[in-house]
């Protein structure tokens, strides 16, 4: 009967026991494992040392959980994707081109770690890292650049610019260096900026005001010569109209002076008649009310005033 | 005898009271087990539900445990995948066991070149300009153009995750760094895009004479006719290829292009220029149309008229034709009575319509002077000047 108490008192203290055990357990798992990430690397150091494989080499942990000493083996993680990193941000380099070109440039830099363990072993953070990635990203622009001139930076001809070989060979100098001597993976150099020292670019606002007051004239000229163009065809083209106008109504009128000469023929079976009829015809058209028309006695039908010569030389109104 | 009986009265009064303490403190640790039980319980509800999570529509998200991504197999022979699909819910060990990794897959995202323009430009306070400074290397954003010019421009660059999990594995985000502590503006994806569309932005204007990028476009040797921004966002696909970064550009936009303030008046020159050529040549092609469509009118106008002519004059040689015939049958039964009738009709006609005639008697002697007043003053101006 007691021990079925007892063994009933230690049922009921499930929750304290479980809940302790729960906690030790989370306790030992945390201080005993560590976690790696998909995205970083991690090196266990023990006593400041980076561990290493049997070959010697320091030992990388794939992402997922790792066994590790509590208190005595430290984690070194560091992310492992690709990241920009914009050189000496807001400062130029000033560089001399091939031709004696005076250029400023700023370039961008996408790097990673390639080697944790070389890594660790020359860099203490990503601060120093990227002040070392500079100075070799500096020696690269600074042998790349003086071997061009500087229509390979700046060319209107597409095949005259050289950017990206430019580009590449800087790209190939920071890569050697930066693998082998910190174990730094860079994928990707490029040109951010790119200009003129201050006291240039003042000159070249010279020669731009200079350039663009010419291009200013030449459209103005331009305009008025195609203007004038466009006039002087246009008159040539009205005149060319009227012209063949002129000839094509020539040719019609003529077509109607030969339709019509073919119905003169009729007028042959008496000329004598045609002619009369004709300039009787010719007589009605030629007077109109304006004329003044002066006859003497001989013209028929006046004929009939000889009687009364003396009375006949008075005007005589027409109704 | 019982030990109860053995005890003194005091003594058995401090032992009911011990008995009620303890009965107390049983009471109170039961309560507080079975608080803790129901804590229990409602922490491992809380455990299990709070495992269930949904991806939403526009976003692809990831399942890490332990750190380590994964995987789960589709259908049969489609292989494995990291991505979780959209659109339906999922269930995951509390943190630290599992994490979920949520990447906004199809939301639009515009990253800016601030840098190649002039800082003070858009600011609310704008500095004042200083036109015939130069421009301060590091301060003043600028680009130069293919015929050396320099210029200022603003271009932006919307895209989309197209793959999540090269985005997110292969480029730095802030969010979960160790170590850096670092900020994603200056260093992760958004950073790394920002870069590209500059280099591409360079690279790209550094082929183009300052006429063509303020047209915005320019024609080839081939005929071909290209465009700045179709250019530049060629230029920056084939960067963004070369690293790989997961994303889709949707579009390039050039925001601002401008001359340098110390060459503003140049340039305004310029186009006012060839706005006035444009205009004197707009005014030529305008009098080159009147002039034109005038001479239409007068051709048609020429040509009508002749088509007149030639059917009037073939009209009235018909007409006269048939006349002479029907005359000439009259005139062949009786030739001088048509004929007199003929001359008479005409006389009376001709003498009806003018208004003014003198007869005149014939000089026997065939000299005669006869004096007439030709174009007489009118009679209404007569009769004016009478008044």
């Amino acid at each position: 009967m007691l021990s079925g108490k007892n063994s009933n008192k230690e049922f009921t203290h499930w929750p304290v026991l479980s809940l302790a055990l729960i906690v030790l357990a989370t306790f030992i798992v945390i201080s005993m494992t560590f976690q790696v990430k998909e995205t970083e690397y991690a090196v266990l150091k023990f006593f400041g040392k980076p561990k290493v494989d049997s070959t010697g080499k320091v030992r990388e942990y794939s992402p997922g959980l790792h066994f590790r000493w509590p208190f005595i083996d430290q984690v070194w993680r560091h992310d492992k994707r690709l990241q920009c990193y914009e050189l000496h941000k807001g400062k130029y380099e000033q560089l001399t081109t091939k031709d004696e070109y005076q250029i400023v440039l700023s370039t961008y830099v996408l790097w990673r770690v390639g080697d944790p363990g070389l890594f660790l072993r020359r860099m203490k953070s990503t601060a120093e890292a990227e002040a070392n990635l500079e100075a070799v990203i500096r020696n690269s622009r600074a042998e790349v650049i003086p071997q061009h001139n500087f229509a390979d930076l700046v060319n209107t001809k597409t095949s005259g610019a050289k950017m990206k070989e430019i580009e590449d060979a800087m790209l190939k100098r920071i890569q050697i260096t930066a693998t082998e001597e910190y174990g730094i993976e860079v994928a990707k150099v490029g040109i951010r900026k790119l200009g003129f020292p201050e006291a240039v670019s003042s000159k070249v606002f010279d020669r731009m005001k200079a350039e663009r007051a010419s291009k200013s004239e030449k459209y103005l000229a331009e305009g008025k010569s195609e203007a004038q163009r466009i006039r002087s065809e246009a008159d040539r083209k009205s005149n060319d109209i009227l012209a063949e106008a002129e000839a094509d109504a020539k040719r019609i009128r003529g077509q109607g002076d030969e339709a019509a000469a073919r119905h003169y023929a009729v007028f042959r079976k008496n000329p004598e008649l045609a002619k009369f009829l004709r300039s009787l015809e010719a007589l009605k058209i030629s007077l109109s009310e304006n004329d003044t028309l002066i006859l003497d006695t001989e013209t028929p039908p006046f004929t009939l005033f000889k009687a009364n010569a003396t009375e006949l030389a008075l005007p005589v109104q027409s109704h | 005898m019982s030990e109860d009986e053995k005890m003194s009265p005091v003594q058995v009064g401090e032992a009911s009271q011990q008995d009620g303490g303890m009965q107390e403190l049983v009471r109170m640790l039961r309560i507080l087990f079975f608080g803790l039980r129901v804590l229990i319980i409602v922490v491992f509800l809380y455990l299990l539900f709070s495992g269930m999570f949904r991806v939403d529509e526009q976003n692809e998200a990831m399942l890490f445990r332990f750190g380590s991504l994964q995987s789960r197999v589709l259908e049969p022979g489609q292989g494995e995948t990291s991505i979780l699909t959209s659109g339906r819910w999922y269930w995951a060990w509390p943190y630290p066991v599992d994490w979920v990794k949520v990447i906004p897959a199809q939301k639009s995202v515009a990253v800016t070149t601030g840098s190649l323009f002039l800082p003070w430009v858009n600011a609310a306070q704008p500095q004042e300009s200083e036109p015939d400074r130069g421009l301060r290397p590091g301060t003043d954003g600028y680009v130069l153009s293919g015929d050396t010019n320099i210029m200022h421009t603003s271009w932006d660059v919307v895209y989309r995750v197209t793959d999540a999990s090269r985005y997110y594995l292969n480029f730095y985000d802030d969010s979960d760094s160790v170590e850096q502590g670092g900020k994603a503006s200056d260093r992760g994806a958004d950073a790394i895009i920002r870069s590209l569309l500059g280099n591409a932005v360079i690279r790209e204007m550094a082929t183009w004479s300052v006429e063509d990028l303020l047209a915005t476009t320019r024609t080839l040797d081939d005929g071909t006719i290209e465009n700045i921004k179709d250019n530049v966002q060629l230029c920056l696909n084939k960067l963004l290829d070369e690293v790989g970064i997961g994303v889709q550009v949707q579009s390039v936009n050039m925001l601002e292009l401008q001359p340098p303030s110390a060459t503003a008046q140049a340039f305004h020159e310029v186009n006012s220029s060839s706005e006035k050529g444009r205009s004197e040549i707009l005014t030529a092609r305008t009098y080159r149309d009147k002039v034109i469509l005038e001479a239409e009118g007068q051709k048609y106008q020429i040509l009508n008229e002749a088509k007149s002519y030639q059917t009037r004059v073939i009209e009235t040689v018909k007409a006269d034709a048939s006349y002479f015939e029907t005359v000439l049958s009259e005139y062949n039964l009786n030739p001088e009575t048509m004929l007199t009738a003929l001359y008479t009709d005409a006389l009376r006609e001709v003498l009806g319509k003018v208004p003014q005639k003198y007869v005149v008697h014939r000089s026997p002697t065939g000299n005669q002077e006869l004096r007439l007043q030709l174009s007489p003053v009118p009679e209404k101006k007569a009769n004016s000047q009478q008044q």
